[in-house]
């Protein structure tokens, strides 16, 4: 499995909850912003979600393992693999690193392509496949 | 015991994203105020976090279906369970409803009573374990 890093940056006292670590909405967030990250090197670009194609990736089930915390000042690198591309979804794993090295979140998302306008999921494109495509190693 | 309703808020347009609908990780803040609820519920106090007992119930396993797009201005409830008690964790079921009645997440979560101070997995104190008993449902929704 080749993983790319979507995300990295580190955590804020904002990101924190009453437990004194990053919240688990926050982790998802990142997933979040990893796969804009991820369709924008596949030629899904912001101006595809705000005004071209409308489309973007939205993620349908995720199953996702907290395994270690992640505290304030901690510098976070996200790093993610293709598992498997669809006709319309694609199979994602995200891996949250802390800098120490460990391994704090897994996760494999199943995102499906979905169509703004519409409101359904849709087709992916075959430029778009063969740059996800790409990433799945043999 | 039915299912209980652990939250009940309207979706605003700071839950949203640049899709027009709820964002992905606002579903698990919900899920995390959620947690909270269902921890008073087995006497796991506000208090117990910040000073008493210095536990609290932390997610370390989520498996979750986003089933249908929640939009702006929605009407919302969860309806929480609690489907297994092991020694040091728990197993909760959350279903979020909108104002039609369509479920449009459900989630398993598997959380851990978490100590605190020490940061490590605790085994849930004896009171705790009596009041979960007494709300846990043995048929999921």
């Amino acid at each position: 499995m080749s993983f790319i890093e979507t995300y990295r940056g580190v955590i804020t006292q904002a990101d924190c909850d009453h437990l004194g670590h990053m919240n688990a909405a926050r982790y998802v967030g990142l997933c979040g912003d990893a796969v804009i990250a991820l369709q924008t090197m596949w030629g899904v670009t912001p101006d595809d979600v705000r005004n071209g194609r409308r489309i973007s990736f939205a993620v349908v089930r995720m199953e996702s393992d907290f395994t270690a915390e992640v505290q304030v000042g901690e510098a976070v690198v996200m790093k993610t693999a293709v598992l498997a591309v669809g006709g319309k979804s694609m199979l994602l794993r995200h891996q949250l690193l802390r800098a120490d090295g460990v391994v704090a979140f897994d996760s494999q998302f199943r995102a499906v392509l979905f169509d703004l306008v519409n409101r359904r999921a849709a087709e992916i494109p075959p430029q778009v496949r063969a740059k996800a495509e790409a990433m799945i190693e043999v | 015991m039915p299912y209980l309703e652990t939250y009940r808020g309207v979706v605003n347009q700071a839950d949203c994203d640049h899709l027009g609908h709820m964002n992905v990780a606002r579903y698990y803040g919900i899920c995390a105020d959620v947690g909270i609820v269902l921890q008073n519920e087995i006497g796991l106090t506000p208090e117990d976090i910040r000073h008493g007992r210095r536990i609290g119930m932390v997610v370390v396993r989520n498996e979750s279906d986003f089933k249908a797009e929640i939009l702006v201005a929605e009407p919302i409830i969860m309806r929480s369970a609690i489907l297994e008690i092991g020694s040091k964790s728990l197993l909760f079921h959350h279903q979020l409803f909108r104002a039609d009645g369509v479920i449009a997440f459900d989630t398993t979560q598997r959380v851990v009573l978490f100590d605190l101070v020490k940061r490590t997995a605790a085994e849930i104190p004896p009171d705790v374990r009596e009041k979960v008993e007494a709300i846990m449902v043995t048929e999921r929704a």
